[in-house]
C-alpha cells in the first residue's frame, strides 16, 4: 500500500510533466496536422534557458521560482514561433509528409547543436540566438535570391537548381577540407551534461503523509504549477476569442478565413502555446531530476506524443488525461517490475521503459481514435 | 520509331565489371589502402539501406522512421551467428567462414523481415503519422531490449555477453568488397524488379492516391506490408554486411539518429528514384568522411540539409528521373513515344 501510495505520487508528477508537452503536440496537430517532433527539444531548451536564467540573476527565492519559470516559457515561445516561421508556414499548401520531414530536421538540428556546443557553456545561449537568427535571415536571403522563374515545363526540378545543390555541397566539402584545422579547433566540448540548481531554488522539504510515504514541496509545486497552466489554457481555449478561432480552425480552414481571421496567425499562436507549455515542462521536469543533457528531449518528446495518441490527438483533454496515464503506468512498470528474477538474477526495469510504446501499440489496435477522440472521416 | 536495344544495361554490366576490376587491381597493388577500401564499402551498405529505405518511404508513399531499427536487428542476429553460434574467430579460414556468413545474412534478412511484418501490420492500417511514430519507438524497443537481452557465453576461455549495454563485441571481419558488391547489386536488381513489377505498381499507385487505388481493387494493407516488409528485409542484410565490417554494435546504433541519416540521403537523392539514392548515399558517405574532423557539427549540418531540403528542393537531386539501365526497355520504349 505505501509502495502503491508513494510510486502514486511520483507518477502524478512525472504525468503533468507529459501531459504538458502533450498539450502542444495535441494543439497543434489539431489544427494544421502536424506532429513537431521539435517539442522534445523545446522542452530540453526550457531546462537549458531555466539553468542559465538562475546562473545568471541571483534574486529572493520566491521571485526566482517564477523568473525561472517564466523566462524560459517566453524563450520557448519565441523559439516556437522562428521554428513556425522559418520551417513550416513555407510548407502549408505542400503534402503533410514534408512539414514532418521539416520537423524531424528541426529536432535533429537543435538536440545536436546543443550537444555539439556543449549544455553547460554561456554560450550557448548566445550561438543559439546567434543560429535562430541566422537560419530566418538565411531563408529571407535565400527566398529572395535563388527565386528564379519557373520553368514551365520543368515540375519542381530543373538542372540550375541541381548543379546549384550539386555545387555548394562540393563547395562545403571543400571549404570543409581545407579549413579542417580551424574545424578542429571550433570542435569544443564540455561535459556531456549539467545539474541542474536545485538548491538554489528550493530547499526540499518531505511532509510525511502515511507511513513511510512523503511528499516533497517540489511536487507540490510541480503539481499546482501544472494544474494553473491548464486551467489558464482551457480558459484561453474556450472563453476567449483567440481560442474560438482555434477550435474554429481544427473544424475548417477555409471557412475560417473567410470569416475574416488569419488562419497563420492562429497558428502561429497554437505554436506559440505549446511550446511555452513544453518550455514549462522541461523546468519542471529540470527541477526533479536535475540532469540536463543535449538529448534528454528525445524519450519525454516520444512519450507525450504517445500520450496525445492515448488521449486522442486533437482533444485538449485527452492530452491531459492521456498524460497522466501515461506517467502513471510507466512509474508503476518501473517501481514495481522485479529487480532481481529467478536464479539467473534477471533486471527487469530496462524493460519497463519500453511500457510505453506497448501502450501505443495496444491503443493503436483497439482504439486509433484514442479516449476523446472522434473516429476520422475520409473525404474523397 | 528506331527500336530501342537494351544497350544500356549491357553498358551499365560493363561498367561494373570494369570498376570491379580496377578496384581490385589498386587494392592489390596497394594504392587504394584499407581505409578507402573501408570507404568503399560502407558506401554501398548505405547505399542497400538507402535504396530500401525509398522502396518504403518514396515508392509506397509510408514514413517509416526507423529503418536503423531493423539494420540493428539484422546485425544483432548475423553478429550472434557468426560470433556466438558458429564461433568464428579471426584465424578461421575464410572459405570456412563464408558459408556460415551466408546463412547468417540470410537468417539476418528473415528475421529482419519477421520484425517488420509484426510491426507494420497492426499500424500499416493507420496513417502516415503514426508509422512515422511507431517505427521511432521501434528504435527505441530495440535499445531497450539489446540493453536487457544479457546472456554470457564463454568463448575460448573468457565470458562474452550479448548485447547488454556494452554492446556485442568481436565479430568477425567477414564483409569485403566482393561480397558487398555482389549483395548490393542484388538489391538494385531485386528492388529495381519489384517497383516495375504489378506489386510495384500498386505501391505506386497508393502513393499517387490511396483511395483511387482502393476503388482499383488494390489491396492496400497488403501492399504496404509487402513493401515494408522487402525495405526491412534489405535493411537486416545491410545490417549483417555492416556488423561484420564495423566488428562491434552497440545497442544506440538502431535509433533515431542513425535513421535520420538515412532519410537524408533518401531524400537528398529524390524520393522514388534508386539512382538517386545511391548517389545520395555514397555521397554522404564520402562527405561525412571528409568532415570527419569537425565531428559533431556534421550533425548539425545534417539536420539543416534536411530543412532546407524540404523548404528548397522537395524533389531531391534526382526527383523521380533514374539512369536508363535501371529502367526496363518496354518501360522507356514508352516514354520515347511520348
Amino acid at each position: 500500500m505505501e509502495v502503491f501510495l508513494s510510486q502514486f505520487i511520483f507518477g502524478i508528477q512525472r504525468g503533468t510533466i507529459y501531459a504538458l508537452i502533450a498539450l502542444g503536440y495535441t494543439m497543434v496537430y489539431g489544427v494544421v496536422r502536424l506532429i513537431n517532433f521539435a517539442y522534445g527539444e523545446v522542452f530540453m531548451l526550457g531546462a537549458l534557458f531555466s539553468f542559465f536564467i538562475i546562473q545568471l540573476m541571483p534574486l529572493p527565492p520566491v521571485l526566482n521560482v517564477i523568473v525561472a519559470l517564466l523566462v524560459p516559457m517566453a524563450l520557448c515561445a519565441i523559439l516556437g514561433l522562428a521554428m513556425d516561421t522559418v520551417a513550416y508556414k513555407p510548407l502549408r499548401a505542400k503534402p503533410r509528409l514534408a512539414a514532418l520531414i521539416t520537423a524531424i530536421g528541426v529536432s535533429f538540428f537543435l538536440s545536436n547543436l546543443v550537444s555539439y556546443i556543449g549544455p553547460d557553456s554561456v554560450r550557448t545561449v548566445s550561438v543559439l540566438l546567434f543560429a535562430t537568427a541566422g537560419l530566418v535571415i538565411l531563408m529571407t536571403l535565400s527566398q529572395k535570391l535563388f527565386n528564379f522563374p519557373k520553368v514551365p515545363k520543368s515540375t519542381g526540378i530543373n538542372w540550375l537548381k541541381r548543379s546549384i545543390m550539386v555545387g555548394s555541397l562540393c563547395l562545403l566539402g571543400a571549404v570543409a577540407w581545407i579549413a579542417k584545422p580551424a574545424l578542429a579547433l571550433l570542435r569544443w566540448k564540455g561535459s556531456s551534461f549539467t545539474a541542474f540548481p536545485v538548491d538554489k531554488l528550493f530547499e526540499v522539504v518531505k511532509y510525511p503523509i502515511f507511513g513511510s510515504v512523503y511528499i516533497t514541496n517540489v511536487q507540490i509545486v510541480i503539481i499546482i504549477v501544472a494544474v494553473v497552466l491548464m486551467v489558464a489554457l482551457s480558459f484561453l481555449v474556450n472563453r476567449t476569442m483567440l481560442g474560438m478561432a482555434m477550435r474554429a480552425s481544427k473544424n475548417n480552414k477555409e471557412a475560417v478565413s473567410l470569416m475574416g481571421i488569419n488562419v497563420n496567425s492562429v497558428i502561429a499562436f497554437t505554436f506559440i502555446i505549446g511550446t511555452a507549455l513544453a518550455g514549462a515542462a522541461g523546468v519542471l521536469s529540470a527541477i526533479t531530476y536535475p540532469r540536463i543533457t543535449a538529448f534528454m528531449g528525445i524519450q519525454p518528446g516520444l512519450k507525450a506524443f504517445i500520450a496525445a495518441v492515448l488521449g486522442g490527438i486533437g482533444s485538449i483533454e485527452g492530452a491531459m488525461v492521456g498524460g497522466i496515464i501515461m506517467g502513471l503506468a510507466e512509474q508503476f512498470a518501473i517501481g514495481l517490475a522485479p529487480s532481481s528474477f529467478g536464479a539467473a538474477h534477471i533486471d527487469f526495469t530496462p524493460l519497463a521503459e519500453g511500457i510505453s510504446f506497448a501502450i501505443l501499440i495496444v491503443v493503436l489496435l483497439l482504439r486509433p481514435q484514442g479516449i476523446f477522440g472522434e473516429p476520422p472521416q475520409d473525404k474523397v | 520509331m528506331k527500336k530501342l536495344t537494351n544497350k544500356a544495361v549491357l553498358f551499365a554490366i560493363l561498367g561494373l565489371v570494369v570498376v570491379y576490376g580496377i578496384v581490385t587491381i589498386l587494392h592489390q597493388n596497394h594504392i587504394l589502402n584499407d581505409y578507402i577500401m573501408r570507404i568503399i564499402i560502407l558506401m554501398m551498405i548505405n547505399a542497400i539501406l538507402a535504396v530500401s529505405l525509398n522502396l518504403i518511404n518514396g515508392f509506397t508513399g509510408l514514413f517509416s522512421v526507423g529503418h536503423a531499427g531493423f539494420m540493428i536487428t539484422g546485425g544483432y542476429v548475423a553478429g550472434f551467428i557468426t560470433t556466438l553460434v558458429f564461433k568464428v574467430t579471426a584465424e578461421t579460414p575464410y572459405y570456412q567462414a563464408l558459408p556460415m556468413f551466408v546463412i547468417a545474412i540470410l537468417a539476418a534478412g528473415a528475421v529482419s523481415a519477421l520484425v517488420g511484418f509484426l510491426i507494420g501490420l497492426p499500424v500499416l492500417r493507420l496513417s502516415d503519422d503514426y508509422l512515422a511514430i511507431v517505427t521511432i519507438g521501434f528504435g527505441e524497443i530495440i535499445r531497450v531490449i539489446f540493453n536487457f537481452i544479457s546472456f554470457k557465453v564463454d568463448k575460448g576461455g573468457w565470458v562474452q555477453d550479448v548485447g547488454g549495454p556494452r554492446g556485442l563485441s568481436g565479430i568477425p571481419l567477414l564483409s569485403n568488397f566482393t561480397l558487398v558488391m555482389i549483395v548490393f547489386v542484388l538489391t538494385i536488381i531485386i528492388i529495381r524488379n519489384f517497383i516495375y513489377s504489378r506489386h510495384g505498381r500498386a505501391c505506386i499507385a497508393i502513393r499517387e492516391n490511396e483511395v483511387a487505388a482502393h476503388l482499383m481493387g488494390i489491396n492496400i494493407t497488403k501492399y504496404k506490408v509487402m513493401a515494408f516488409v522487402l525495405g526491412s528485409t534489405f535493411a537486416g542484410v545491410a545490417g549483417a554486411l555492416l556488423a561484420h565490417i564495423i566488428q562491434m554494435l552497440h545497442p544506440t546504433m538502431g535509433g533515431f539518429m542513425k535513421s535520420v541519416e538515412y532519410l537524408i540521403m533518401v531524400y537528398l537523392g529524390g524520393m522514388g528514384s534508386i539512382s538517386g539514392s545511391v548517389i545520395a548515399a555514397f555521397g554522404l558517405t564520402a562527405v561525412s568522411e571528409f568532415l570527419r574532423p569537425i565531428g559533431e557539427l556534421r550533425m548539425v549540418l545534417y539536420g539543416v540539409l534536411l530543412i532546407i531540403l524540404m523548404l528548397k528542393m522537395p524533389a531531391g537531386l534526382m526527383g523521380r528521373k533514374e539512369f536508363p539501365f535501371l529502367v526496363p526497355l518496354k518501360e522507356r520504349q514508352i516514354h520515347a513515344k511520348n
